[in-house]
Order: structure tokens, then sequence, then C-alpha cells
């Protein structure tokens, strides 16, 4: 039930961890070394820690609130796309067009209609989930196999029964990976949304206004900060993924 | 025993054909009511006619095409950069376990940091230039199609390779007939998601640092609160994005000889 | 358990397929007594498994009328097991769990399930096998399991879709053995779909023999044989063969 992503953490032992951490000191040092020497403006940062530990806290929220109205309402769309086939010849047509819009294409529309305030970054990250989810959801319930769909009917299974024996150990594969995509998706909207939208507080806009005023170790540590947090995200939820499939899937 | 009912048939073809076009033409109508009884502001919602217009007036003094064409280069180049490095890379740790055992985890965690978040420390590399835009694209492209290659190359099944020992294929018969055809709908598949991550990745550099393209066009828009120009350029992204992702899909069906057998 | 007759009546149903119309049943009328075992053999495509799916209830007939003690089918219902032709386990679930699904809605006490789907699990042969999941078993030990689930909750109307074709010709000789004495012991009716023509002959009271595109019943054989029987009765091989010569081996080539 291993979905082999590259050196994905289905086969990190001790050594692997050894080597993730040695090369991403290496990396960072040189990246550090390198950008100092280009600005040479390397001021030591003073309360560095506590600012990025701020900043960390603001997009952590921003990212949360976003993961949650937009996993709540793509997976209710996906749902009833897949589950009613007439929603989904209706709604299918338009949901891939706007798919085609590249996600920070929405950026300028929201800032038009809402501003660039905090409620126009939640709903892009919210957006950026929910793009992900509706697929997801709908891929979920459509893997729901028809064959036993008819086993339990042949069983007169009650609707609980159903529920627990055939329909969530067979969309819980497809939407627990439709979280995690939606996870990286929303990372990189709300880092991008810290970006392009105003100065608010947060990692991306902490990054990006220490690119400005020349401070590159600044920029470098929070794009370390953004990079671990992402991946451990990603890590935590792969095995808290691979725990609930395992009751499925021993 | 079998019937036609072709009559039956065709109609229920127009059925599918009616459904698939009801909400965009709904869509449109709708936009179009809204904005011709002025029922949202202008400023939220302009007037197809409006955007339209526009794009006829940017086409016909080239602004419209220069932008496109900057754009189409920045994904282009960025994107055969990525795909190269991320096909060549893929190959690399499906074949040698041992590289995938040491690189792995190291791309990994660099597979986890989202594209944009590299555009500060690449422009601290790179400066602000065109050389910044396309590296951050390379690096958006290149991690989903290094998974989509290795995931290909692994998932071969084992059964087509036992069929091909024992048919004793040569290696270039082999190669065309059972790894291409085998590997290439993964590929492709990582190839796509790369695609539209270079594309999403491109506006993002491009609304925040570009004097030209398709991205400093919807800047520009927000800006002067001019959304027609804001739409039109986001048509336009979203147009040639969908193009190449159907060169793809092409690509794809050529390569497995579907289209050539 | 007081078994159940089953009837159908002018019973027609075709398929759509890309345009064409497909049909899968033509005219049948059936009539199976309560407590008959019936073998159901014909070409492949001739429409068996959309007769079983008929009498189940998961399709419904174009027209004529599918009924069981007189009264229609409209659903599934728990006086009907099936053993569908793939054995459709679910993939999450134990042999013994897959199986203690059948009793979902049955008067036993949790003990009383346990000891039956223990007993069933036993029956066929599959003893070691209860805690594995159906991809950590063999095609037809998973076939077995599929049978346990039809047998478990005692149904009054047993509907088998070739059920024994996955397996090796001595377990299927077991099986056909135990199949006779849980039919003998329950006395349910049973419509038994299979491609052994020896195996129909051996197991039932009668042979029902079907044709194809569109299908139809061709003829109805009543095995009068006395029980138990012998495998090597001369009888049995006397009808195998005139059920052979039934099949219209050009219509078979033609596919
Ligand atoms: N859901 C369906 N849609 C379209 N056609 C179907 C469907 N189910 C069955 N058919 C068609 O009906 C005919 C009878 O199918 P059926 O499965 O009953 O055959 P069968 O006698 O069980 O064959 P086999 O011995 O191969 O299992 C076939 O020609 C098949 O193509
Ligand atoms: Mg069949």
């Amino acid at each position: 039930m291993s979905v082999g992503v590259v050196g994905g953490p289905h086969h990190f032992k001790w050594r692997s961890y050894l080597w993730l951490v040695a090369s991403t000191i290496v990396l960072t040092i040189v990246i550090a070394e390198i950008s100092v020497s280009q600005v040479s403006l390397a001021v030591p940062g003073r309360g560095l820690i506590g600012e990025i530990a701020a900043a960390t806290l603001d997009t952590l929220r921003r990212l949360l609130a976003g993961l949650f109205v937009g996993i709540t309402a793509g997976s209710l769309l996906g749902t009833a796309m897949g589950a009613v086939p007439i929603l989904d010849r209706l709604l299918s047509p338009p949901i891939h067009a706007l798919r085609q819009v590249p996600l920070f294409g929405w950026i300028p529309l929201i800032g038009l209609w809402a501003g660039l305030g905090e409620p126009s970054k939640v709903t892009f990250v919210a957006l950026a989930v929910a793009y992900v989810m509706v697929l997801s959801a709908h891929e979920a319930i459509r893997s729901i196999s028809p064959r036993l769909t008819e086993v339990s009917r042949a069983l007169g299974l009650d609707p609980l029964t159903k529920l627990r024996v055939l329909v969530i150990p067979s969309v819980t594969p497809a939407l627990l990976a439709g979280v995690r995509i939606a996870l990286a998706a929303g990372w990189s909207a709300v880092v991008g949304a810290e970006i392009l939208m105003a100065a608010a507080p947060g990692l991306g806009a902490l990054i990006w206004g220490a690119r400005e005023v020349g401070r590159p170790e600044i920029v470098v540590a929070g794009s370390v900060v953004v990079g671990v947090l992402g991946a451990l995200s990603n890590a935590g939820l792969r095995s808290f993924e691979q725990r609930v499939l395992h009751r499925y899937y021993r | 025993m079998t019937t036609k009912s072709q009559p039956l048939d065709a109609v229920a073809r127009l059925g599918q054909v009616a459904t698939w076009l009801a909400s965009p033409v709904l869509l449109l109508v709708l936009w179009w009511w809204l904005t011709e009884r002025e029922l949202v502001p202008i400023q939220i919602l302009v007037p197809p006619h409006e955007v339209f217009e526009t794009a006829r007036a940017m086409l016909a003094d080239g602004e419209l095409e220069e932008a496109a064409l900057a754009s189409l280069f920045r994904v282009l180049a960025g994107f055969a950069s990525g795909a190269a490095c991320g096909v060549a890379f893929g190959t690399l740790v499906a074949v040698s376990p041992r590289l995938d055992r040491y690189a792995g985890p190291l791309f990994y965690a660099f597979a986890q940091m989202p594209a944009v978040a590299w555009a500060p420390i690449a422009i601290l590399l790179l400066g602000i230039g065109e050389e910044f835009k396309v590296a951050v694209i390379g690096l958006a492209v290149f991690v989903p199609v290094t998974i989509g290659t290795q995931e290909a190359i692994r998932g071969i099944p084992q059964r087509y390779l036992e069929v091909a020992a024992a048919l004793a294929l040569p290696a270039g018969l082999r190669f065309r007939r059972v790894l291409l055809p085998a590997t290439l709908p993964r590929i492709v598949g990582g190839l796509r998601i790369g695609l539209s991550k270079g594309w999403m990745v491109l506006v993002f550099a491009e609304l925040f640092c570009a004097n030209v393209g398709l991205g400093h066009l919807m800047d520009v828009g927000r800006t002067q609160f001019q959304m027609d120009l804001v739409l039109t350029a986001v048509l336009v992204t979203g147009g040639l994005g969908f193009a190449m992702d159907r060169m793809l899909l092409r690509f794809e069906r050529f390569g497995s000889g579907r289209a050539a057998a | 358990m007081i078994a159940a007759s089953i009837e159908l009546n002018g019973v027609n149903k075709s398929f759509a397929l890309n345009g064409e119309r497909i049909d899968a049943l033509r005219s049948i009328d059936l009539f199976a007594r309560p407590g008959e075992f019936v073998c159901v053999v014909g070409a492949s495509g001739c429409g068996k498994s959309t007769l079983l799916r008929l009498i189940l209830g998961l399709d419904h007939a174009d027209a004529g009328r599918v009924s069981i003690d007189g009264k229609p089918v409209t659903a599934p219902g728990p006086d009907r097991g099936i053993v569908f032709q793939d054995h459709r386990l679910f993939p999450w679930l134990t042999v013994s769990e897959n199986i203690a699904l059948a009793l979902h809605a049955s008067d036993w006490d949790a003990s009383e399930r346990r000891r039956r789907v223990r007993e069933h699990i036993d029956l066929v042969g599959l003893g070691r096998f209860g805690d594995a999941l159906p991809d950590q078993i063999s095609g037809g030990m998973a076939q077995r399991a599929a049978i346990a689930r039809a047998l478990v909750a005692g149904p009054k109307v047993l509907l088998l879709d070739e059920p024994l074709g996955a397996l090796d010709a001595l377990t299927r000789h077991y099986l056909q053995d135990e199949l006779l004495r849980v039919w003998q012991a329950e006395r349910p009716t049973v419509i038994m779909v299979t491609h052994d023509i020896d195996e129909a002959v051996y197991l039932g009271d009668r042979v029902i023999v079907m044709s194809s595109r569109p299908g139809r019943i061709k003829k109805s054989i009543d095995i009068d044989l006395e029980r138990p029987r012998r495998r090597d009765d001369l009888r049995l091989a006397a009808l195998r063969n005139e059920i052979l010569s039934l099949f219209d081996w050009s219509a078979i080539a033609q596919q």
C-alpha cells in the first residue's frame, strides 16, 4: 500500500534521517554563504528567532483556517458530484475550465473583489485547497467498486453497516491522499499569498521583507523553516494515513 | 441478435452535449445579465463584451502578443530544463536503489518546499531578471517529473518484462513495444502536473517582478482597477496552459504507439 | 427451514451496449419446486448470470414476472444467498468478517453467530485462514469463502454462479459432496450455474440447457436417479452425452 514517492518516509531509516539533517544543514550553510557573500550586508539578526516564531504562528493560523474551509467545501462538493451524476455533468465543465486558471491568477481577481486583507488571504488558501479536494472527493466516491456495492445490496446491508464496511474503507485512501496534496497546495498558497498580498505578518512576508532590506540570513532561515514545516506536516499526515490505511489494508 | 437504434443514440448524444454546455452557457448568461442590469458594481465584475473589446484592442496593438510570448518563453525554458533533469534524475533513482537511499531523503525534503518559497532565495542567488524566473519554474517542474518518472519505471509490471524476455525481444523492440508504452502514461502524468505547476509559478513570479508578461498584465490590471485587463490575461493564460496540456496528451498517445500502430 | 419455490414467467431482459441492443434473455419460463436442485448450463454469454441476478433482485426484467413463493421479487432479501461468479469479498475484511457480514440481520445472538461462522469456515476447508485477508489467500480459497458467506445465513434460496469453477478436481469433488450434504440437511432451493456438465448431472434434480443470442431455455432434462449417486454411474455418462449433443457448436465457434 506504499505510494512510492521518491525517498518518502516509507523507507526512512535512522540513517536516512541523519542524512536528511546533515544535508539540510550543509545546504543551508552553502546557500547562506553564497547569498551573504553576494549581498554582503549581513547584520547579525537581533531577535531573529522570536521574529521567525511569531511569523510562523501567523502563517500556521492562516493555513489551518484555509485548510478547514477548503477541505470542508471541496469534499462536500466533490462528494455531491460523485454521488449525483447530473450534478457531475453540470458542474464538471466549469470546474475543469476554472482549473485551467493558474492558482495565482486568482490573486489579482480576489484583490479587486475583496482587497488584500486577511479574509482575502484565507479565501485564497481555501480556494487552493478546495481545488484539490473537489477532485479527490469525486475520485474517492467513484472508487467504490460497483461489484461490492452489489454484494452489499445482495446481503441487504443497512445504511450504517454499508457505511462501515463499504463506503468508508473504499473512500478513505483517495480522501487521505487528497488531503495530503491539498496540504502541499495550501503551503504554496499561504506563502505565495503572504508575498503577493501586501504586508502582513507571516513567514512569506517576513522572507520577502528581509530580501528587500538586504537581510539574506533571514531569507534563508525563513525559507528553511517553510521547507522543514512543509516536510514535517506532510510526513505527519503520511504516517497518520498509513496508520489509518493499515486498519483497512493490513 | 442485435438491433441498431441510431435515432435514440443521437438523441442521447445531443442530450449529453447539452448538459455539458448547459453550465458554461448559463454562467455566461448570468455574467452578462448581472452586469447588464448593474446588479453588481462594475469594479467587481465587468460585462463580458468589455473583456472581449479589451482583448481585441490589445491583440491589435500587439500588447497581448508580446506579453504572451514573454510568458510562453519563460514557461518553455523552465519546463524544458526541469523536465529533462526530472526524467534523468527519476530514472537514476529508479534503477539505483542505492542512490535512492542516499539522495531520496534530501529530494523528499526538497520536494516539500513549496516552489514559490524558492523564489526569494533564487532572487538572492540569481538576481531579479529572467534567470531566476526560469530557475524557479524549472524547480517546480523538476519535482513532479522526477516522482512520475521514478514511479513509472518502478511500476513496470514484472509480467511484461517476463514476456519480453520470453520472446527474446531485441533491445530496440523491447524499448519501443514494452518499456515506452508501459512507462509513458505515468511520465506524462508527471509532466502534466509539472506543466501546471510551472504556469502557476510563472504567474506568481510575474505578478511581483516583471516588466512584461501575462502575470504582469494581471498586476497592472489590479493596481489600476481594470478588471477587463485582469480577466483577459487570466483567460489567455488558461487557454495557453490548456493547449500545452493537450499537446502533452497527444504526445503520450503518439509515443505509446496507439496512434502509429 | 421451509424452502421456497421460484417462478419465472415470460421473462425478457436486454441490455444496451454502445447503442446496440443485446437480448440477454428472451421468453424465459422456469419453475423450481421448493427444495429442488436445478443446474443451468449453456455457452458463455448466454445469460446465465443475468438469470441469477433477476432472481436475486439486483436487476429487473423488461417484461414478465419473477416470483418467489408467489411473491414478486423487487429487491434482494435475506431469504436468498448468492455466490457471484467472481468471489467479491471485501478486501479490507478478513475471511471470517466477510462471512459474518451475511449474518448482520439474523436473529441469532453473538455467540451463535460466531459458532455458525466457525462451522462454515470449517465446512469449506478454510479452518486456518479465518483471520486472513482475501489478498492473502488463493483464488480458489476466496471462492470457497464466498460459498461459506452464501450458506452461513441458511437461505431458503441458494443461487450459485459457477461456484466451483476456480477449484482443482479434488477440492471440487469434495465441495460438491459438501454442497449436497448442506442441501440435504437444510433443503434450500438451489439454482446452480455451471460449465461442468458432469457436475450438473451429478448434483442436479434437473439440468436446464440454454442457447445464446438471444438467451433462451433450450431444454430441461430431469435427472431421475436415486441419491446418493455414484460418479461412475453409466446412466450419468449417457445423460452427459445427451446434453452435449444439444449444444450448438457452430454458434459457439461463431462468437
Ligand atoms: N450490465 C450489462 N451491460 C451490457 N450488457 C450486459 C450486461 N450484463 C450482461 N450483458 C450481456 O448479456 C449477455 C449475457 O450475460 P451473462 O453475464 O448473463 O452471461 P453468462 O451466461 O453468465 O456468461 P458466462 O458463462 O461467460 O459467465 C452477454 O452478452 C453480456 O454481454
Ligand atoms: Mg456468468
